[in-house]
C-alpha cells in the first residue's frame, strides 16, 4: 500500500489544489478526525472485568461491539468483486447510482452531460460503454441497439437499494456476452425489509428538486409489498467557458414489489416500475442542405415499463433452483435524431446443486426475445428499421472445494446462440487458495465476447457533407455525405483475459484487496473507408462515401487494482481505492485506422477514491471523499481532484436532514468529450443540495 | 487557468498518507474500545454458562472425564477470543477446552459444536455430520438454526446478544437444558415430527 502511496505524492497531473480555501477545511477536518479518534483510544483503557463471573441474564443486557462482517460469499467470490451496501451509499451522499460507482477501484464514471454518463470499468469508456454489463435485480439495462446503458432512464429508490456488486473484469462465463469488461449488479430490497413510510425531499444548486417516497407493509403472515415513487429535476450544466450548455433534465419514475415466503425455502418476487424522463441536449447534426453541419438543442423524451417475476427455491439440503421472467420496454423519442422502441422478454433457469461434500455444480439456460423499431430520419438511421433478434444460452459451471476447502476451483462455461454473431462460448477456469486463515490467492484464465449490437450491422449515420471532387472526380460538383455505417459482416469482439487477486479479510475491521490483469483483445471495432455508393435516405438518393466497421483493431490492456476498506473503531471508518492501467493497442494491417491511439488516450491512467466517514455521535456523522482521476489527453481532459462531503443528522427518530457538497474544487470541470457521436458535451459544476428524510 | 498551481498537492498526499499510515498502525495495535466488552467476548462467556446449564446423557461424559471440549468450526480470531475469555476456566470440575476445526469433517467428539455464520451454507451437512452424537449445537446467528436442526442459536438484538433454544432437538439427543436458560431464551421448533 505504501509504496504506491508514494507514487502519489510525485504525481506530475496533481494541480488540482485551486482552491486553498477547501483544503485548509479539509485539512483541519481530518486533524480534528484524528485527534479525536487518538484520545478516544487513549481514554478507553478501562480494566476488563471477567465475564463468566455474571450471571447469564445480566450478560443479556450487555451492549456489545459489533463488526461488519464481509459476507461469506463475497470473501470467497474469485473475481474481482467490490461490494458497496446501501447504506454506504447514503453515507456518501449519493444523489444517483452513477455517483456511486466512483468509489469502486478499477471504474471509470465520467459525466458526459447534465444526463449522461460513460461508465466502464477496466478501459474503454464511452457513452454507449459496449463492454460493461449492467443489471437491476436481474434485469439487463444494457441496451443491444447501441449497447450502453441510458442512465437517464434507468433508476431506482435509492432508499431501497440493498447494495450495488460490481465485478471489474471479464465475466461473461457466467453472464453472458459484454460482461466482458466487468458487471455492475444492483439489487434492491426484499419488501419483508422495506415497512412503514419513507417520504424524502431536497433541493440545490444542480439536483433542482429530488422528492421521493416508499411505503411497505405486510399483506399476510408471510407476504410484503412496497410502493414507492420518485422525481427528480437537474439543473443545465455549462459548457467549457461557462455559459449555459441548455442540457437540463427530470425525471419520475415509480413501481411496486411485492415479496412472499410462503415456506422457508421459497421466495417469489413480483415487480413493476414504470419511468418517464425528459431533457435536453445539445447535438451536431448534419443535414442535406446548407450549412450542412448543424449544432441544434434537442429535446428527448424516454420512458419504459418493466414487469418481472421470480420464484427462488430450495428443494433439498444441497438443491436450490431459480427462475426469472421478465418483460421490458422503452421508448426514446427525439425530433430530429431518433424515434423508437425497443423491447424485450427474457426467461431464466438456474439450479444449484451439490453434488457431494466438496462438489457444487451450477447450471442454467436462458431465452430472450428482443424486438425494436427505430424510424430512419437524415441524421441517424438504423436499416431495417425493425428488427427481431433472439437470443438462446446456457451455461455450466462446477465449483471443487479441496484441501478442507483451502482450495476452491472452478471450471465453466456460457454458450449463446445470438442473432448477429452466431454461436459464441466463453469458458472460464478460476482458482483460490487460502495461504492462510483470512489470505486468499486468486487467479482467473476466461475467454470473453462483445457481440455486435444492431448499430453495429445496420446504422447509419452521417459525419460530415464534403464537396465531391474529394472522393472521386466523377462526383465533382456533388455534396458527398461522408457517414460512418454498420458492417453486416462485423464480429464479435474477443477478449482473453488473465487474472490475479489477492483478498484478505478478518472478521475484525480489515479488507484489502488487489487485483491484477493483463487482457488481450482482439477483433475490435475499427472503420475504413469502403467504396463510394449511391445511398437511398429518405426515399431520396444521395451520393455517399461509408466509412465502416471492420474488426481490425487489437491489442493488451494491463493494470492493477487496489481497494480497501479499514474500520478503526466503531465510529471511524476509511475506504480507499486505487487503481491504474495501461493500453497498448494497434491494428491489423493493412488497416489504417487511426482509432487505436486514440482509444488509449481516452482512458484516465490512474484513478484513486478516498472514502472516510465518522459517526460524531450517535445522530450524526460525516463522510468526505477525495477523487482523483488522470488527465485524458485523447479527449483533451486535465486531471481533477475533487472532494465531496456529506453530513447526517438525526434530529429525531423520525426526521434525518442530509448537507451534500459535491464536486468541490473547481467551479466546474470537464469529465468526458464527445467523440463520433451526436451529442456535445458539458461540464459538471460544484455544488449543494438538501435532503431531508422522514421515517415512520 | 488550472496552470499555476501544479507545485501545491504534495502537502495533502503526506497528510492524507501519514493520517492513513497512523490509523492502520493504531488498528493492528490498540484495542478497539477497551471499557466495552465485544460481541465474541460476550458469546464466549455465553457458552461458558450453557456449559453450566447443560446436562449431558452419561455416554457423553465417560469417554473424557476431566475435560468439556467446546469445538470451533469459526475464523481463527473468534477461536483466539474464546480461548482468552473461556480458555482457563473450569465448569462442573471440568477445564474447559477450546478446539478448532477448519472443516466440518474435521469435527471429532466435543460437548458443544459452536458453528460461526461463515458456515451457514454448510449448515445442513454438518448437523447431517453429527446427526444423533450428544453435542449442544451452537449456532452463530444463523438464520434458520433450529429450523434445521440446530439447539441453540445466538441472535443479536440492538446489539444485546440474546439466544434462541429449540428444545425439541436436545430432547432428541437426550440433552438436558436448565430451566433457567430454556426461560431466558425465544423457544423454537424445528417441528421435525410434524414434517416426517
Amino acid at each position: 500500500m505504501f509504496k504506491i502511496s508514494l507514487g502519489w505524492i510525485y504525481s506530475k497531473n496533481a494541480d488540482a489544489m485551486k482552491q486553498q480555501n477547501i483544503h485548509i477545511f479539509l485539512w483541519s477536518l481530518l486533524t480534528i478526525i484524528l485527534c479525536e479518534s487518538l484520545s478516544e483510544m487513549s481514554l478507553a483503557q478501562i480494566d476488563r472485568q471477567d465475564l463468566t463471573l455474571l450471571p447469564i441474564d445480566e450478560l443479556m443486557k450487555i451492549k456489545v461491539i459489533t463488526v461488519s462482517r464481509v459476507p461469506e460469499q463475497y470473501a470467497e467470490a474469485i473475481a474481482a468483486i467490490r461490494v458497496l451496501p446501501g447504506e454506504t451509499l447514503k453515507r456518501a451522499g449519493t444523489s444517483c447510482i452513477p455517483e456511486a460507482l466512483r468509489l469502486v477501484q478499477g471504474v471509470e464514471v465520467a459525466r458526459f452531460d447534465a444526463n449522461k454518463w460513460a461508465i466502464s470499468s477496466r478501459g474503454f469508456n464511452h457513452i454507449f460503454s459496449n463492454k460493461q454489463l449492467v443489471l437491476m435485480d436481474g434485469r439487463s439495462l444494457y441496451t443491444p441497439i447501441w449497447s450502453g446503458v441510458f442512465w437517464d432512464a434507468q433508476d431506482t429508490y435509492l432508499e431501497d437499494i440493498d447494495r450495488i456488486e460490481v465485478i471489474r473484469g471479464s465475466s461473461g462465463s457466467m453472464w453472458g456476452a459484454n460482461a466482458v469488461n466487468g458487471i455492475v449488479n444492483i439489487l434492491t430490497k426484499d419488501a419483508s425489509e422495506t415497512e412503514g413510510l419513507v417520504f424524502n425531499a431536497g433541493t440545490g444548486s444542480e439536483l433542482k428538486l429530488r422528492i421521493g417516497f416508499r411505503y411497505g407493509d405486510q399483506i399476510t403472515d408471510n407476504w410484503y409489498y412496497r410502493i414507492y415513487g420518485k422525481y427528480q429535476q437537474w439543473d443545465n450544466q455549462v459548457l467549457s467557458d461557462g455559459s449555459n450548455a441548455h442540457d437540463t433534465w427530470g425525471q419520475g419514475m415509480g413501481g411496486i414489489r411485492l415479496d412472499g415466503h410462503p415456506d422457508p425455502t421459497t421466495h417469489i418476487s413480483f415487480q413493476m416500475l414504470g419511468y418517464k424522463s425528459s431533457g435536453w441536449h445539445r447535438m451536431k447534426i448534419a443535414f442535406p442542405n446548407p450549412p450542412y453541419i448543424r449544432t441544434t438543442d434537442s429535446n428527448y423524451k424516454t420512458s419504459g415499463l418493466t414487469v418481472l417475476g421470480l420464484l427462488n427455491k430450495q428443494t433439498s439440503d444441497v438443491s436450490h433452483y431459480q427462475l426469472q421472467i421478465y418483460y421490458d420496454y422503452l421508448t426514446r423519442r427525439d425530433p430530429i435524431l431518433i424515434q423508437g422502441w425497443y423491447r424485450a422478454f427474457d426467461l431464466d433457469y438456474q439450479h444449484q446443486w451439490g453434488t457431494c461434500d466438496w462438489n457444487e455444480l451450477l447450471w442454467g439456460m436462458g431465452y430472450r426475445y428482443m424486438s425494436d423499431h427505430i424510424v430512419e430520419t437524415f441524421a441517424l438511421a438504423v436499416i431495417p428499421e425493425r428488427r427481431v433478434y433472439p437470443l438462446y444460452s446456457a451455461f455450466i459451471q462446477d465449483q471443487m472445494h479441496l484441501f478442507s476447502n483451502r482450495l476452491r476451483l472452478i471450471i465453466g462455461s456460457k454458450f449463446e446462440q445470438n442473432e448477429f454473431s452466431g454461436f459464441e462460448y466463453q469458458p472460464n477456469f478460476r482458482v483460490m487458495w487460502d495461504i492462510k486463515q483470512h489470505h486468499h490467492i486468486w487467479g482467473a484464465v476466461a475467454r470473453a465476447v462483445r457481440t455486435p449490437s444492431r448499430a453495429d450491422l445496420d446504422t447509419r449515420f452521417p459525419l460530415e457533407i464534403v464537396p465531391g471532387e474529394e472522393v472521386t472526380p466523377a462526383w465533382t460538383g456533388k455534396k458527398i455525405i461522408v457517414a460512418a455505417t454498420g458492417s453486416k459482416k462485423f464480429k464479435s469482439e474477443i477478449l482473453h483475459a488473465y487474472d490475479l487477486g489477492y483478498r484478505y479479510y478478518s472478521n475484525e475491521n480489515y479488507f484489502i484487496d488487489v487485483a491484477g490483469f493483463y487482457y488481450q483483445y482482439d477483433q475490435l471495432r475499427s472503420y475504413e473507408f469502403g467504396a463510394p455508393r449511391l445511398e437511398t435516405i429518405m426515399g431520396q438518393q444521395y451520393p455517399m462515401l461509408p466509412y465502416m466497421q471492420y474488426n481490425d483493431e487489437y491489442g493488451t490492456v494491463y493494470g492493477i487494482e487496489l481497494g480497501m476498506d479499514c474500520e478503526l473503531n466503531d465510529d471511524w471508518r476509511f475506504h480507499g481505492a486505487y487503481s491504474q492501467l495501461k493500453m497498448d493497442l494497434k491494428v491489423h494491417p493493412p488497416s489504417t485506422y487511426p482509432g487505436s491511439e486514440g482509444h488509449e488516450g481516452e482512458t484516465p491512467e490512474r484513478q484513486y477514491t478516498f472514502f472516510t466517514t465518522w459517526d460524531i455521535s450517535k445522530r450524526q456523522d460525516v463522510s468526505v471523499i477525495f477523487r482523483y482521476v488522470d488527465a485524458v489527453p485523447g479527449l483533451k481532459i486535465d486531471s481533477y481532484f475533487v472532494t465531496d462531503l456529506n453530513y447526517r443528522v438525526r434530529i429525531n427518530d423520525h426526521v434525518e436532514l442530509n448537507l451534500v457538497a459535491q464536486n468541490l474544487g473547481y467551479p466546474h470541470h470537464a469529465e468526458f468529450r464527445e467523440g463520433p457521436i451526436p451529442f456535445i458535451s458539458s461540464e459538471v459544476k460544484q455544488s449543494v443540495f438538501t435532503n431531508l428524510i422522514w421515517r415512520y | 487557468m488550472r496552470r499555476d498551481v501544479r507545485h501545491t498537492p504534495y502537502i495533502w498526499w503526506l497528510v492524507i498518507i501519514v493520517s492513513v499510515g497512523i490509523s492502520i498502525s493504531y488498528a493492528n495495535t490498540a484495542p478497539k474500545n477497551a471499557g466495552q466488552p465485544t460481541e465474541y467476548e460476550v458469546k464466549a462467556a455465553f457458552l461458558f454458562n450453557f456449559a453450566k446449564f447443560v446436562e449431558w446423557p452419561v455416554s457423553a461424559l465417560v469417554s473424557t472425564d476431566s475435560v468439556l471440549i467446546i469445538g470451533v468450526l469459526a475464523p481463527e480470531d473468534v477461536v483466539d477470543v474464546f480461548k482468552e475469555v473461556i480458555g482457563q476456566k473450569v465448569v462442573k470440575n471440568r477445564r474447559i477446552l477450546i478446539r478448532q476445526y477448519y472443516w466440518y469433517r474435521d469435527i471429532e467428539f466435543c460437548h458443544i459444536l459452536f458453528v460461526g455464520n461463515n458456515e451457514s451454507k454448510r449448515l445442513p451437512r454438518i448437523l447431517n455430520f453429527i446427526k444423533n452424537k450428544p453435542i449442544l449445537t451452537v449456532g452463530d446467528q444463523i438464520e434458520g438454526f433450529a429450523e434445521a436442526g440446530g439447539i441453540i442459536n445466538f441472535v443479536l438484538n440492538d446489539k444485546l446478544v440474546n439466544f434462541e433454544i429449540n428444545p425439541t432437538a436436545a430432547k432428541r439427543l437426550d440433552i438436558q437444558i436448565s430451566s433457567k436458560l430454556l426461560r431466558l431464551a425465544t423457544i423454537v421448533d424445528d417441528d421435525q415430527e410434524a414434517r416426517e
